[in-house]
């Protein structure tokens, strides 16, 4: 990849994290040799920059990932210093994520960017979902894949609360399962247009909720579209704006949520293959597989979790906050969601009866 | 006196055009964008053609949960109505038979937002 043959015109962000970067490595000087915006989220910005450092303890040629909130940011997720903070320490637990380097807090006062941003180490390979998912690998290769995504799981999950630096995470109140069906009928009620299958499907959430409360550090966005594979393995684990304490069950519900299957709907986690793989990668880092009994409720749990988001987001174009033709047809994907939770729903009932 | 040719018949035209007309003129980078209009026109060209099976499908859903006097109360009412309902777990002893009526609604609106998507779900 070229950084110099795209350019964001952006001089004025490369240049202040040039000048930060000066600062904080004391180089002599700082040159931006590219500067480029990748591709990611609709509310993060993700910069490429290549820099020439002179002098100091970084002194030479880096790939640096700058990351900042982009001009139509949504106030739902972390702020990038608080995504710091999480990224460091999923890093010291071994989590293959890019390395978080250096943190600039905008103050306010003149002279400042205006906002937040931090430079990480950039990771090699590419997130895009399609390729996995359409059968660019063999079948030894996605069963290779699918255990390195368990065991970087389970070097997550074993994170456990408290930890220093990540207060600012709220503890969920009780089950996280309860927790999770609150929120996400407080974020209904904030759209205020009733939801008949949803309220249905979030009544049986609440009915057959787990009673367990142990809960982890956990990613809250970890599919097959955020982490980055290279030559067949997985080389970082990105986005983690949604992280926070919750079931650890919850992140592999998301993961093998049909939603993110990219229309692979035959291979469970990801796209990518069964939930036996993933298993074997989660245990044995873990010590001990996850529940395999409990995965079908957080499957549901996850689709709900999409429902929600598809809601707000429509929400933004249906309130003419931002008009948009993907906002607008993400709220025409609500039926698909639906018929995933009932459908997701009446497997479970229909398994549960047949062992009664 | 009737405007011809007709709105079903226009927005399938306009389609027509951004596929084949426009789309291979477009850099690779305006493709999703494109792609993404063609299929609002096509979502709106089924929901303009469709019959009264959405309709229909609201109208059980709502007969066989308040029965005949509930009719009157107009579709906005009653999904808010059903909504409270289900939350205050008024049809709790009825779940798996409210989610074969709220499927058959859901399915109704899915014949006109994704099709295929009903297909692949075995429902088609």
């Amino acid at each position: 990849m070229d950084a110099k043959t795209e350019t964001t015109g952006q001089p004025d962000i490369a240049g202040f994290a040039a000048a930060f970067l000066q600062q904080e490595t004391g180089a002599a000087a700082v040159e931006v040799l590219g500067c480029k915006r990748l591709g990611g989220g609709a509310i993060q910005e993700n910069l490429l920059l290549e820099v020439m450092i002179r002098g100091g303890d970084w002194d030479g040629r880096h790939e640096l990932v700058l990351r900042t909130d982009s001009p139509s940011g949504l106030a739902v997720s972390l702020g990038r210093a608080e995504e710091f903070a999480v990224l460091k320490v999923a890093f010291a637990a071994g989590v293959t994520v890019p390395e978080p380097l250096w943190l600039y807090r905008d103050s306010g006062a003149p002279g400042g960017l205006g906002k937040d941003f931090y430079l990480m180490r950039k990771a090699e390979g590419s997130a895009a979902a399609r390729p996995l998912v359409r059968g660019e690998l063999s079948a030894e290769a996605r069963d290779a894949l699918l255990a390195e995504l368990g065991a970087e799981l389970a070097r997550l999950h074993a994170v456990r609360p408290p930890v220093a630096g990540l207060d600012f995470l709220p503890l969920p109140d009780g089950a996280p399962a309860l927790s999770r069906v609150k929120e996400y009928r407080r974020l209904i009620d904030a759209i205020g247009r009733p939801q008949p299958t949803l309220e249905w499907a979030l009544r049986w959430l609440e009915l057959n909720a787990p009673a367990r409360t142990e809960v982890t550090l956990t990613h809250g966005d970890f599919r097959t579209g955020n982490y980055m594979v290279a030559d067949g393995h997985l080389s970082a684990v990105l986005d983690w704006e949604f992280a926070g304490w919750s079931d650890p069950l919850e992140d592999i519900g998301w993961l093998c949520a049909r939603c993110w299957r990219f229309g692979a709907w035959e291979h469970e986690v990801g796209g990518i293959g069964g939930s036996a793989a993933l298993a074997r990668g989660y245990a044995a880092v873990a010590g001990q597989p996850f529940d395999l009994d409990l995965l079908p409720y957080w499957k549901v749990m996850g689709t709900m979790r999409w429902a929600v988001i598809a809601l707000m987001q429509a929400e933004r174009h249906l309130s003419g906050e931002q008009p948009s033709l993907e906002l607008a047809l993400t709220g025409r994907m609500l039926p698909e969601i639906e018929l995933d939770l009932i459908q997701e729903i009446q497997t479970i009932e229909e398994e549960r009866a047949r062992h009664a | 006196m009737r405007n011809l040719p007709d709105a079903a018949d226009l927005l399938k035209t306009a389609r027509d055009g951004l596929l084949n007309g426009l789309l291979p003129h477009l850099p690779k980078e305006h493709h999703y964008t494109a792609l993404m209009a063609a299929n609002a026109l096509a979502i709106a060209l089924r929901e303009i053609q469709s019959d009264a099976g959405h309709a229909q499908a609201e109208a059980t859903l709502l007969h066989e949960l308040y029965g005949s006097a509930a009719a009157s109360e107009g579709v906005d009412a009653f999904a808010t109505r059903l909504a409270g309902d289900l939350r205050t777990g008024r049809f709790d002893a009825r779940l798996p038979e409210v989610g074969s009526l709220l499927l058959a609604e859901v399915s109704a609106r899915l014949r006109v937002s994704n099709p295929k998507y009903l297909k692949q779900a075995g429902l088609a």
